[in-house]
């Protein structure tokens, strides 16, 4: 990009040719006054506050900074007495349009600060006379019109950043005003709650509605600000929290590699559960005189009732001496530990050492096994990992989407992707589901559920038939070509057209605009993983990928989403069962030796069971004891009550978490963890970005690291550890996974990201395996399918499929996201959708309560009718613990990655017959 | 916040929804087009089609919501549909309808000095044919065009032919055109689009819509294919294959006309290879400014576009554009050879030195004026006729809704005097006369109402600024220091001609009505 050279009042400056005015005056110390510009990602200038104005040598009339691009030579001035008294005047006419309150309301605003500078605290020009009462309808938005300045950020906010489509700047001329959908309230309208329009508001026109703490922020006082890692999704997004009386109170989007600012409705209004009075703050011990009932279905306060409080070290003692108990009395291979997706790396890492050293036990595992998206891409290409950022998007020309929703539950990824399409990127998504990110596909195969495979294969059918195979790529580096052109030549389109349902043309369309592409993703979520042939599912699309070479390149590779926002951390450090830390194999003598030497002790060297596998153990009597640290399987797992019995039946169960969940009810001792934001530590989002997260706010009462914890029972059970601080954890952490090479604690904790491996080819920008799959000695494999399919078809007596997942407002099992403020009353209970067929074949009102039943159990909620469901299928979230959907989840689990089928299985529904108004369904 | 319910919509109206969007391959850069055609079909657009037609066309109900209502002639509220427009409001039209002495605007004054009624129509030739029936809208259309044959035996199509045929190439074209003495700008800017890579595209700007305006109107009811000829010469040295006619909506007849004349042209094998593509404005004064039609020919409302980058080298989806207006590219033909015809008075317009008015207000017939010479304002008044019986001359609006008031006396100076003097005449040529009963102060309140109600909006210095404008001229005591002050934010920091002229025009005003005993 060619430099050039500009004065500004005076200065010469040097900037390169596409920046703008104002821009290169930032950069060189000096800031234009402003009001709608931004200069973060996605915003472009708009030029409508008339604030920036500046004087170009040449130009009779003045110049907006904010949007002229420097040239050579240009000299800007930018205060003289005519900028200044236009300035001033275009000031005191921004006033006028404000209500007289809301004016004086501008005490901590962009705009406010900038009438100060000025001087203005008056308009001769008068005040807006009109009283508009602010629409507080929607329970996360407010919107005070006698505040807007119609300077259009937001709208630039929810339709070209986040692409929502909410924020409308209608009419015309002293009409213009902000409105929502077609003129709707903010309540009434399709609103997602991302909040980008409360952030970028230069006059707090639109605000936090229930902010953070559940008050209106113009009535906060910030004392200071901190950064954290939102402990929701694998995004990982920066986030600002704004802090008064040590407790986090507002969030803001910070500069984080992966959102650049953005946020989601829980990043942004899910940081009050840190605060919620439930929250676990002095370790607690069973009651001698409280059984385990698996037929109680207990959260939160009903589960304090079960303990009586105890000091950590009693707790701790407790919890050492049942593990050893154990131990001696059944042995090491009766006892499991499940850890989290959602602590820091330097928690899992301790976690397994204390399962592999001291426990000497290979039953190690965490929710990612719920999810698993990961093991087939092993399988094929060595990797633990995406091969490139999602942000890669904006570099690809298609991407293929399977078996993902990511406006729901990666959404911040999911403007940038909404963003790449914008700019032309071509979408493919493949979806039972008619999800409203489907208005951004040029393709919506919407397949009927579990026929990716017969999809996917005919896609590749066709990419070989027509010969839009790379060539290069599959000679020199791939293995089982020919193996994967006989298995897909039973797959012609039009078979998979009938088996799928999905038009002839549109498959024979989606595969040659994908494999045509010069720089074609995939991404894929749970919608391919969650079932008993996941991995089939994703063994196909990634042989699209390979047979296409659409692998190594900017804008070309594999994206399974990660779904925790430390899956990949925690996986990483080794909390599974079949791996060593550094994604070893743990029947490797040669890997098992070095950890021995690192550890100093031996370790057991079979691969352990899976987390629904250790649960069937526990119920059929053969596991007694169970560290559970931050999961909980209580309403995770698939078949609840199996899980219940499974929990209840243990000898010796120890919970440590920040909330008393439905797992800690079985649990002889509970311990008090401190949250994300309360300690530091390091997590790595689904981009491999390693990222710093420093103590924001202190954790309540007597909370600890759940780290810190751990290290406490290995000692007590005879460890000699010495980790005085989380950062002699994270170097120890770097010595065990190599992925983590080059990396030490003082660098990240300078850094704050790291993106590894730190050997990348910069160039690459993040995509790896441009030439070789080094970690299976070069050359990509094709995987055979095992041609599973569903574990539980529907059949006369449940003819529905029942389809479980997330919803936006929500994490998993809701722990957190439940006593978030806002984000219950976005979505305050569980809701089963309902096709329009079978809605009107039921003959269903709206939001009437109905019974759903499978072979497992049953639950009562309300009904909705969803038209963008196929018939015959129903779907609910999984976030509930009034409606709890793995109530009636199978455990039919994958063969490779023993992930369970949470996307598939037969449910009948009924309507509510009965008339208990106190069933355990009350919020 | 549920988007589980489900609307329901009449049936029939469903067909004729989808078959408008069909017929448009339902692309949202026709979004205008389309809310126009199921106008015509249906009366009006209401919340059940706004929401199909957004979801056929993969827009946010908020981005197509913003259109409906940006863009007047839409006619959409959320419920029902529009029985009728209502009379024009605006100064002509209320000027003749309503006589305004002192007394009654005494007794009229009241909040809202906004046009109650509707926009003007270009119908400000007829205004006095309203009084008594509400609408000037029937009687003056007539369809009586030149047809084609007509036009080509005068030698009409034959220069656009030499140059399909290659006796003449795209610099003779220019360098005619040049001798001719027509508007310098007019080469530049072709020639600006010619050199620019990337497939131009050009727009013939029939959206006149200045107040007071109607002489592009009247060149169209006359003489269509004189426009459309020129505009092929274009087509042809520019290298664009498309013309787009961007016609005033108000001008429903020629709507309907040059869908035949562009009819005529197909079955006669002219312009062949040209993609002819009709579109409306949206009843938005200001899609008269280039950027802000070009905007809305890109489904997007008509919000004028800072420039640089101008529109010859970025126009219409990044494309090099050519935009022209009619007048200009009927002059334009007499660079190659099209002659005065005295059986047809339009076509005058050959000759440079004849001059275009339009010519309104208290004048016995207003009209369209074709004059050689013209010493003064007076003579124009003289040449409709002279003042409407028992009135006497007041003084005349020069140049639109943000143009120059002038005196009576004014009215009898040389023009040269009067341009010395930094009056501008304005491009529309728009000439508004009043007499001498009209009230000075009024007649300025509905111009700034005029430029109030258009304003696009965008900017806080023309939206707050026209608003505060026209409250300040509406009523009370004036203050000619802040109206100065606004004046000089108006001139200074809008982002268009519009809010710059109306600056221009409120400092004006505030001189011309300083002085007086309203004034502080």
């Amino acid at each position: 990009m060619p430099v050039v050279s500009l004065h500004i009042d005076g200065r010469t400056i040097e900037a390169d040719e596409n920046t703008t005015v104002m821009d290169a005056a930032r950069g060189a110390g000096l800031q234009i006054p402003y009001l709608c510009a931004c200069d973060r990602e996605g915003y472009t200038p708009i030029a409508a506050c008339r604030s920036c104005l500046v004087e170009v040598a040449g130009e009779a009339a003045l110049v907006p900074a904010c949007r002229r691009k420097v040239a050579q030579g240009m000299a800007v001035t930018t205060r003289n007495d005519r900028i200044d008294n236009v300035r001033r005047l275009v000031v005191e006419l921004t006033a006028s349009e404000m209500g007289e309150v809301e004016f004086a309301g501008q005490t901590s605003t962009t705009f406010g600060r900038l009438a100060r500078s000025l001087d203005v605290t008056a308009t001769r020009f008068g005040f807006d006379a009109v009283v508009t009462q602010p629409d507080t309808s929607h329970p996360a938005v407010v919107f005070v019109a006698d505040a807007c300045i119609r300077c259009g950020l937001c709208r630039v906010a929810c339709q070209d950043v986040q692409v929502n489509g909410i924020v409308a700047l209608a009419g015309r001329g002293t009409e213009t005003r902000i409105t929502f959908d077609h003129g709707r309230s903010l309540g009434d309208s399709s609103c997602v709650s991302c909040g980008e329009c409360i952030q970028v508001c230069p006059t707090g026109a639109l605000r936090s509605g229930a902010g953070v703490a559940g008050r209106m922020p113009a009535e906060l006082t910030i004392e200071r600000t901190a950064e954290t890692i939102c402990p929701f999704c694998s995004v990982g997004c920066r986030v600002e929290l704004g802090i008064a009386g040590n407790r986090a109170v507002i969030a803001r989007g910070a500069d984080g590699p992966a959102n650049r600012g953005r946020l989601c409705v829980k990043g942004r209004f899910g940081f009050d559960y840190l605060a919620h009075p439930e929250r676990l703050t002095v370790p607690l011990i069973r009651r001698e005189d409280a059984p385990k009932n698996p037929e109680l279905h207990l959260t939160g306060a009903d589960v304090l009732t079960l303990f009586r409080e105890a000091t950590w070290d009693e707790a701790l003692d407790r919890a050492a001496a049942g593990f050893l108990k154990v131990k001696e009395k059944h042995g090491s291979a009766r006892l499991a530990v499940l850890g989290s997706a959602k602590s820091a790396s330097e928690d899992a890492y301790v976690l397994q050492k204390l399962a592999r050293t001291v426990l000497k036990t290979s039953h190690i595992d965490h929710c990612t096994r719920l999810c698993a998206s990961i093991p087939p891409l092993t399988e094929a290409i060595g990797t633990w990992t995406v091969t490139l950022p999602f942000s890669h998007i904006l570099e690809a020309d298609v991407a293929l989407v399977v078996g993902s929703n990511p406006e729901v539950n990666h959404p911040v990824a999911a403007s940038f992707m909404k963003n790449a399409v914008r700019r032309g990127t071509k979408l493919i998504l493949i979806d039972p589901y008619r999800q409203p990110f489907a208005r951004h596909a040029a393709y919506h195969l919407q397949l009927r559920p579990a026929t990716d495979v017969a999809l996917l294969s005919a896609m590749t059918h066709v990419v070989i038939a027509e010969d839009l195979i790379d060539h290069a790529f599959v000679s020199q580096r791939l293995e089982g070509f020919d193996d994967l052109k006989a298995r897909v030549s039973a797959y012609p389109p039009e078979v998979a057209a009938r088996v799928c349902g999905v038009p002839e043309e549109s498959i024979v369309g989606a595969a040659r605009l994908f494999a045509k592409a010069p720089n074609a993703m995939c991404f894929w979520g749970m919608g391919a993983s969650q079932h008993a042939h996941g991995s089939d599912n994703m063994r196909a699309l990634i042989a699209l990928a390979l047979v296409t070479g659409q692998v190594g390149r900017r804008g070309a590779g594999m994206h399974p989403w990660r779904g925790q926002n430390n899956v990949q951390g925690s996986c990483d450090v080794g909390l599974l069962p079949m791996c060593l830390p550094g994604n070893r194999n743990i029947s490797d003598a040669g890997e098992r030796a070095f950890f021995e030497r690192l550890w100093q002790t031996d370790i057991p060297g079979e691969r352990g069971l899976t987390v629904v596998e250790i649960l069937e153990a526990a119920a059929a009597g053969e596991m007694k004891g169970l560290y559970v640290s931050g999961g909980n399987p209580a309403m995770a797992a698939p078949d609840l009550a199996m899980t219940r019995r499974a929990l209840a039946s243990l000898e010796h169960l120890v919970v440590q978490d920040i909330f008393p969940t439905e797992t800690a009810a079985f649990a002889d001792v509970v311990l008090p963890a401190a949250a994300l934001a309360e300690r530091s530590g390091t997590v790595t989002n689904t981009d491999r970005f390693v990222q710093l997260v420093e103590t924001a706010v202190p954790p309540p009462g007597a909370a600890r690291p759940d780290w810190e914890i751990t290290c406490e029972i290995a000692t007590r059970m005879g460890a000699r550890w010495n980790f005085d601080h989380v950062g002699a954890v994270f170097d120890e952490m770097v010595r065990a996974v190599p992925a983590l090479a080059g990396m030490d604690w003082a660098t990240i904790t300078r850094e704050r990201q790291l993106q590894y491996p730190l050997s990348a080819d910069p160039s690459n920008g993040g995509s790896l395996f441009a030439t070789v799959f080094p970690a299976i000695g070069g050359k990509a494999r094709i995987a055979a399918l095992t041609n599973g399919s569903p574990g539980e078809l529907p059949d006369e007596q449940y003819p529905l499929i029942l389809v479980t997942g997330r919803v936006r407002e929500h994490w998993h099992t809701g722990s957190m996201t439940r006593r978030a403020k806002t984000l219950d009353a976005l979505s305050p209970e569980s809701l089963v959708h309902v096709s329009a067929a079978d809605f009107a074949r039921l003959d269903l009102n709206d939001r009437e309560r109905v019974e759903v039943l499978t072979r497992r159990g049953s639950v009562r909620l309300p009904a909705v009718c969803d038209e963008r469901l196929q018939s015959g299928v129903i779907w609910m979230a999984m976030s509930f613990f009034e409606a709890p959907a793995n109530d009636l989840t199978t455990r039919h689990l994958d063969t490779l990655t023993r992930a369970p089928e949470y996307k598939f299985c037969a449910a009948r529904l009924i309507r509510d017959e009965s008339k208990n108004i106190g069933s355990d369904n009350q919020t | 916040m549920s988007n589980h319910l489900i609307r329901t919509i009449d049936g029939a109206v469903v067909n004729i929804v989808d078959d408008v969007l069909a017929h448009h391959d339902a692309t949202s850069d026709r979004a205008l087009e389309i809310l126009l055609q199921l106008r015509d079909r249906l009366g009006g657009i209401t919340d059940d089609v706004l929401v199909r037609v957004a979801d056929g066309l993969k827009l946010s109900r908020a981005e197509l919501y913003e259109l409906a209502t940006f863009y007047p002639s839409v006619r959409y509220h959320p419920t029902a549909v529009a029985t009728r427009a209502a009379a024009c409001e605006d100064l002509v039209c209320a000027l003749v309808r309503s006589p305004h002495s002192a007394e009654e605007r005494e007794a009229t004054r009241d909040e809202s000095y906004l046009c109650g009624g509707s926009a003007c129509r270009g119908r400000c030739d007829s205004a006095q044919d309203v009084v008594g029936t509400g609408s000037n809208v029937v009687h003056a259309d007539k369809a009586n065009w030149r047809t084609l044959e007509s036009y080509r035996s005068a030698g009409g199509y034959g220069y656009v032919e030499r140059l399909r045929r290659g006796d003449v190439d795209a610099a003779d074209v220019l360098a005619a055109i040049e001798r001719s003495g027509s508007a310098s700008s007019v080469v530049r800017k072709w020639r600006a689009v010619r050199d620019q890579h990337g497939e131009p595209v050009v727009i013939a700007n029939a959206s006149e819509g200045e107040l007071g305006t109607f002489k592009d109107r009247h060149i169209l009811e006359r003489d269509p294919h004189g426009v459309i000829d020129a505009a092929l010469v274009a087509i042809a040295v520019v290298g664009a294959r498309r013309l787009i006619i961007y016609l005033r909506d108000d001008y429903d007849h020629l709507y309907r006309e040059l869908q035949q004349v562009i009819n005529e042209m197909r079955v006669a094998g002219l312009g062949a290879d040209v993609e002819f593509d009709l579109r409306r404005s949206g009843g938005a004064y200001i899609c008269g400014e280039e950027t802000a039609l070009i905007a809305s020919l890109e489904g997007q409302r008509g919000r004028p576009r800072e420039q640089p980058p101008f529109p010859t080298t970025h126009g219409l989806f990044g494309r090099p554009t050519l935009v022209q207006n009619i007048e200009t590219l009927y002059r334009l033909r007499a660079a190659w050879g099209m002659r005065v015809e005295a059986s047809l008075p339009v076509t005058r317009l050959l000759d440079p030195a004849v001059r275009i008015f339009s010519v309104s207000g208290r004048v016995c017939c207003p009209g369209v004026q074709l004059m050689a010479s013209l010493p003064n304002i007076a003579a124009l008044i003289a040449a409709c006729g002279g003042m409407t019986e028992g009135e006497e001359l007041g003084g005349v609006v020069l140049g639109g809704a943000a143009g120059s008031i002038l005196t009576a006396e004014q009215c009898r100076l040389p023009l040269d005097d009067l341009l010395r003097a930094g009056i501008r005449i304005g491009s529309g040529s728009s000439v508004i006369v009043f007499a001498q009963r009209d009230d000075v102060r009024w007649i300025a309140a509905k111009m700034a109402a005029f430029l109030a109600r258009e304003s696009c909006g965008q900017c806080t210095p023309c939206r707050v600024g026209t608003s505060k404008m026209a409250g300040m001229l509406a009523g009370g005591p004036l203050d000619p220091v802040l109206m100065r002050s606004l004046a000089e934010v108006m001139r200074e920091a809008s982002i268009c001609g519009l809010g710059r002229s109306a600056g221009q025009f409120l400092a004006g005003a505030a001189e011309r009505l300083q002085g007086s005993a309203e004034c502080r």
